[in-house]
C-alpha cells in the first residue's frame, strides 16, 4: 500500500496567538514566536507507528511505501523512513501549493493520506482532491479541528494508519468542519460544513455478542436507512421529508432517486425536490402545509452536534414550525461508535431548553432500528 | 491438525454395511441429484477412529477439565445422573412418530416439565419446544404478534431493548417483523426509566429485558418499568438467560413480565457449547397461553382401556392451542435435554433454590478475592469493577480499562494469558457498555479452594508484561488465534491436497 504524507508547515502557528486560523498568517505568527507545530506532530505520528509496525501488533506484516515531497511540506518529518521522493517542497507555502501536493500524491496513485494540519488544510485538500475518494487520516495540528477526519492524537493517527493498513477498518464518509467566515466577520464563532471527505474509521469486525461479526459496510447501512425513509413515505405519500445536510443523506437521497444538495437543505413533498432552501422558502413550505413532516438530521463532525453546526436556514423559526416530535437524526454506526450523546445550539434558549427537557432524540441507526441517545445539557 | 484424512484412498474400508435394498437404477434418481463422485470419507477401522476423537477431546478444554466462569453462559457442572436417566431404554429408544399410547411415561416427564418451569417462573403455560434461547425469544414474540393481531392492534410495531441487550434479543424481534428501539442504560448499567419513558406509547409491542442484567446487576426498578410499558399497552418480555441467579428467591411473573424463555442448558444442567443441543422453552401469562406453538402436553382422567396405562391416574395427549402460532420445531423440542434437566430437577426439587444462592454466594466472594488478592499482589491499579454495586448477582464485570491505557494489556490478553494457567477463559468484550470488559461467572458448583486459587492465578497474569501477554496463549494446541483473520475467511471443508 501507498501512503502519501502531506504537511501545512504553518498550520497550528496561530493557535498559541489567539488566531483564528493561520491561513495567510504564517510570517507574521513566526516573527511573534510562534514555533513550528504540525512538522513535529507528523514526526511523532511517523516515530509511533514505526515502533507500531515492529510490534506483535502488527499481525499481517504491513510495511507500506510512504510517498512525500522532499523538505519541510513531507520529508523534513520522515526520519528513519526510506520514502518514495517526488519533488522538492517550495522554502513558502500557500494552500495552492497544498493543492498541488495532493493532485501529485493521487497522480502517484496512494492508498491513502496522511496529513497534519487543522481544518482549513482538510478544506484544502478535499477542494484538490475534486471527488477523488481516496481516504484521509489527520494527524491533528492546526488551530480548529471539527473535521471528522482527523485522529484524536499524533499516535491515535498512527493506530489508526496501522489499523487502516491491516484492512481492520472500513472507510465512511465524514464532514469537513471550519468556522463560517460570514458570521466570523460579525464576530460569531460558528462553525459549519464545508465538504466530505472519506477516512478510515469505523472497525470493520467488531465484537458482537461474545463472537467477532464482520459489520455491514457503510454503503450497505446507508441502503437500509434510506430503505426505512422509502417505506415510510410508502405508507404515507403525504409525508413531507425534510433533508438536511451532509453526505449520509445525500447518499441516502441517491437510493432513493431524490437528488439532494450535499451542504443545503432540501424539501422532497409528493414526489417533488425543492432543493437548497433558505429559511424564508424552508418557512414558506412549512407554513402552507400541515400534514406529517420529519426532519432528517446527520450528527457533524466529530462533537456530535445534531443542530447548530453550520445550517443556518434551520433557525429556532423553521425547527418550530417542523416540530421538536418530527425530528429524527440519522447515524450510521461509524458515526454511533464515538457518540454517547449529541448536542444540540439552535441559537435559541428557550428552544435549546425544550430538547433538553426532553433528555432523548432518536436516531435511526438502521433499517427499522432507532436508538435513543441523550441531548448533552448545554 | 488430524491424521484422520490422511487415511484417505488407503486401501479398504473400516466399516461394513448391509447391501442397498435398491440399486441406484431401481431408485431411478433424476441424473442431476445423483452424485458424481463417491463421498471421499476417510477409511477407518473402528480404533483409528476411537483414538481420533479421544485425541480430540484431549486438545479440548471443557467443565470437566477445569474451571469455566464463562460469564452469561453459565458452564455449570452437569450431574451424571442427568444421563443414566436420559439413557435409560424405554426413553432413549423411542422415536417421535410413536403413537400417543406408547409414549405415556414420556409425556408425564413433559408435562411435570412444563408445570415446575410455570411455578419457578411464576407463569401460566409453557411449550418446551424452542431448542436454544434465542428460538424461544422469537417464539415468544411471535405469540405477542399474533395476540395483537387478534385484539386488532396491528400498530403496535415497536420492540424496546436497552442497549446491554444480548444481541440476540432485537434479532429475535427483528426477524419477526418489529422495529427496533434501543435505550441507553445509566451509568451504573442499569436501566433508564426515562430513557424508557421517553420511547414508549402506543405503538410499543413489548419490552425486552434480563434480570439480573448483562452486567450481574438486579434490576430494583423492574417492576416501574412493567408497569410503564403495561400502561401504554405493551408486553413484557423476560430473557431467562441469568434466571440461574433469582430461581426460588423471586420470578419473572412477580417482576410483571408476561413472557420467559428458559435456557435449559444453562438453568437446568445440560451440556452446551459448541452449538450443542440446548432447549429454550417459553412460560407465558394465562392472556398469551392460546397463541403457544403446538404440541403442548395436556392431561385428562383416562378412559376406557386407558386406565390399563395411565400413569398416576393420568392419561396424557398432545395438543394444539386453540390460535397457535404453529410449529417452531420438528418434533418435541430436543427431548434429550428436557429429560436432562427434568433428571436434575428431580434431584433438586426445592433445593434448587440454593442453588441460586450459592451460584450468587461463588460470584461474590470471587469478587471479593480477587479485589483482595490484586491487592496483595500490587496489580489493583489494572482494573476496575465494570459496575459500581456492593453486590452483584451471579456473574460480574470487571473492566481492563486501566491495563489497557497504562501498559496495552487488553483483556483479550488477559484472556489469553489465564488459557495458558490451565482455566477457560471469561467472556470477553460482553456486555458491550463497559469497556475492554471481563464477565465472570463460577457458577454454584466451584468450591472455595478453586475460587481462591483462581484469585491467585488471575493476579500472576496480570503481573506478566504486555508482550509476553500479547502472545500468549503459549501452552494450548493452538496458540492464538487470529479471529479477525478467521472470520474473514472461513473454512468450512477439509482441503484436500489434490484439490
Ligand atoms: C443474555 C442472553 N440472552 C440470550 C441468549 C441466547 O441463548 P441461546 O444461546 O440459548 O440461544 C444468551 C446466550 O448466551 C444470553 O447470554
Amino acid at each position: 500500500m501507498r501512503i502519501g504524507v502531506v504537511v501545512n508547515p504553518d498550520a497550528g502557528l496561530g493557535g498559541r496567538l489567539g488566531f483564528k486560523g493561520s491561513d495567510g498568517r504564517a510570517k507574521e505568527a513566526r516573527e511573534a514566536g510562534a514555533v513550528d507545530r504540525s512538522g513535529p506532530r507528523m514526526q511523532q505520528c511517523i516515530s509511533k507507528f514505526l515502533d507500531l509496525q515492529q510490534s506483535s501488533l502488527n499481525r499481517m506484516g504491513v510495511n507500506p511505501t510512504f510517498v512525500a515531497w522532499t523538505g519541510r511540506m513531507g520529508g523534513d518529518w520522515l526520519d528513519g523512513v526510506d520514502y518514495e521522493q517526488r519533488q522538492p517542497s517550495p522554502s513558502e507555502s500557500t494552500a495552492d501549493d497544498t493543492a498541488a501536493l495532493v493532485l501529485d500524491l493521487v497522480t502517484a496513485n496512494v492508498d491513502a493520506i496522511l496529513y497534519a494540519g487543522g481544518d482549513g488544510t482538510t478544506r484544502d485538500i478535499v477542494n484538490a482532491l475534486e471527488g477523488h475518494e481516496t481516504p484521509l487520516i489527520g494527524v491533528p495540528a492546526g488551530v480548529k479541528m471539527h473535521s471528522g477526519c482527523f485522529a484524536t492524537t499524533p499516535n491515535a493517527a498512527a493506530e489508526v494508519l496501522l489499523a487502516f493498513l491491516q484492512g481492520d477498518l472500513m472507510v465512511a464518509i465524514t464532514e469537513v468542519m471550519d468556522l463560517d467566515e460570514e458570521t466570523y466577520q460579525r464576530g460569531e464563532w460558528k462553525v459549519r460544513m464545508y465538504g466530505e471527505a472519506w477516512t478510515p474509521s469505523s472497525p470493520r469486525f467488531m465484537q458482537g455478542a461474545k463472537e467477532q461479526v464482520e459489520r455491514a459496510s457503510e454503503a450497505e447501512t446507508i441502503e437500509g436507512l434510506a430503505n426505512h425513509i422509502g417505506n415510510l413515505i410508502e405508507d404515507d405519500p403525504e409525508l413531507m421529508v425534510i433533508w438536511g445536510s451532509g453526505g449520509t443523506l445525500r447518499r441516502m437521497g441517491e437510493h432513493l432517486n431524490v437528488e439532494l444538495t450535499l451542504l443545503g437543505i432540501d424539501i422532497q413533498h409528493k414526489g417533488t425536490v425543492y432543493a437548497d432552501l433558505n429559511e424564508a422558502a424552508l418557512l414558506e413550505h412549512l407554513t402552507t402545509y400541515d400534514g406529517p413532516r420529519l426532519l432528517l438530521l446527520s450528527p457533524m463532525g466529530g462533537q456530535g452536534f445534531l443542530i447548530g453546526r453550520g445550517n443556518l436556514q434551520l433557525s429556532p423559526d423553521v425547527l418550530r414550525a417542523i416540530g421538536l416530535d418530527s425530528i429524527l437524526g440519522v447515524a450510521t454506526p461509524s458515526k454511533l461508535l464515538g457518540l454517547s450523546s449529541v448536542r444540540i445550539d439552535t441559537g435559541d434558549v428557550t428552544l435549546d431548553e425544550e430538547f433538553q427537557q426532553r433528555r432523548f432524540v432518536k436516531l435511526l441507526q438502521g433499517y427499522r432500528t432507532t436508538r435513543v441517545i441523550r441531548v448533552l445539557e448545554a | 491438525m488430524s491424521r484422520l484424512f490422511d487415511h484417505y484412498g488407503a486401501e479398504g474400508k473400516g466399516y461394513s454395511q448391509p447391501d442397498a435394498l435398491l440399486s441406484a437404477s431401481e431408485l431411478n434418481l433424476p441424473s442431476n441429484m445423483a452424485r458424481k463422485q463417491l463421498p471421499r470419507w476417510p477409511r477407518l477401522s473402528e480404533p483409528e477412529m476411537v483414538r481420533h476423537y479421544t485425541w480430540l477431546s484431549k486438545r479440548n478444554f471443557g467443565i470437566d477439565t477445569g474451571f469455566y466462569p464463562l460469564g452469561s453462559c453459565t458452564m455449570k457442572h452437569n450431574p451424571r445422573v442427568n444421563e443414566v436417566v436420559a439413557q435409560l431404554p424405554g426413553i432413549a429408544d423411542i422415536h417421535p412418530h410413536q403413537p400417543e399410547h406408547q409414549l405415556q411415561g414420556l409425556l408425564s416427564i413433559y408435562y411435570e416439565m412444563q408445570e415446575m418451569l410455570a411455578i419457578c417462573a411464576g407463569m401460566d403455560a409453557v411449550t418446551l419446544q424452542p431448542v436454544a434461547g434465542a428460538q424461544g425469544e422469537f417464539t415468544a414474540v411471535r405469540c405477542f404478534q399474533e395476540y395483537f393481531r387478534h385484539r386488532g392492534e396491528h400498530h403496535r410495531t415497536k420492540v424496546i431493548v436497552p442497549d446491554s441487550a444480548h444481541g440476540t434479543n432485537p434479532a429475535s424481534a427483528a426477524m419477526a417483523g418489529f422495529e427496533i428501539i434501543e435505550i441507553p442504560s445509566q451509568e451504573d448499567g442499569r436501566i433508564d426509566l426515562a430513557a424508557l419513558r421517553a420511547v414508549v406509547g402506543e405503538d410499543t409491542a413489548a419490552m425486552m429485558i434480563t434480570n439480573p442484567n448483562t452486567l450481574g446487576l438486579f434490576e430494583q426498578d423492574i417492576a416501574e418499568a412493567s408497569s410503564i410499558v403495561h400502561d401504554v399497552g405493551g408486553l413484557m418480555y423476560y430473557d431467562g438467560a441469568n434466571f440461574n441467579a433469582i430461581l426460588g428467591r423471586t420470578s419473572p411473573g412477580l417482576m410483571g413480565f408476561d413472557a420467559v424463555h428458559y435456557n435449559l442448558h444453562k438453568t437446568f444442567s445440560q451440556p452446551h457449547g459448541g452449538g450443542g443441543p440446548g432447549s429454550g422453552p417459553i412460560g407465558v401469562k394465562e392472556h398469551l397461553a392460546p397463541f403457544l406453538p403446538s404440541p403442548i402436553v395436556d392431561r385428562r382422567a383416562p378412559s376406557g382401556e386407558e386406565k390399563n396405562q395411565a400413569v398416576d391416574e393420568y392419561w396424557y395427549t398432545w395438543h394444539t392451542p386453540e390460535h397457535t402460532i404453529g410449529k417452531v420445531q420438528q418434533w418435541h423440542g430436543n427431548a434429550g435435554a428436557v429429560l436432562r434437566c427434568w433428571a436434575y430437577y428431580r434431584r433438586y426439587g426445592k433445593e434448587l433454590r440454593t442453588m441460586s444462592e450459592h451460584a450468587v454466594l461463588n460470584a461474590n466472594y470471587l469478587r471479593h478475592a480477587i479485589h483482595r488478592e490484586a491487592k496483595a499482589a500490587g496489580v489493583d491499579h489494572l482494573f476496575v469493577d465494570g459496575a459500581d454495586t456492593i453486590v452483584a448477582k451471579h456473574e460480574f464485570t470487571l473492566s481492563l480499562g486501566p491495563a489497557k491505557e497504562s501498559l496495552g494489556i487488553s483483556a483479550m490478553d488477559v484472556a489469553k494469558g489465564l488459557l495458558d494457567m490451565g482455566y477457560m477463559a471469561p467472556t470477553v468484550y460482553f456486555p458491550l457498555v463497559v469497556p475492554e470488559c471481563m464477565m465472570i461467572e463460577p457458577t454454584e458448583t466451584e468450591s472455595k479452594e478453586t475460587l481462591d486459587t483462581f484469585a491467585k492465578d488471575f493476579c500472576k497474569v496480570l503481573q506478566l508484561d504486555a508482550e509476553t501477554l500479547h502472545n500468549a496463549p503459549t501452552t494450548t494446541p493452538v496458540r492464538r488465534v487470529d479471529e479477525v483473520y478467521a472470520a474473514r475467511n472461513l473454512c468450512l471443508r477439509h482441503p484436500f491436497d489434490d484439490e
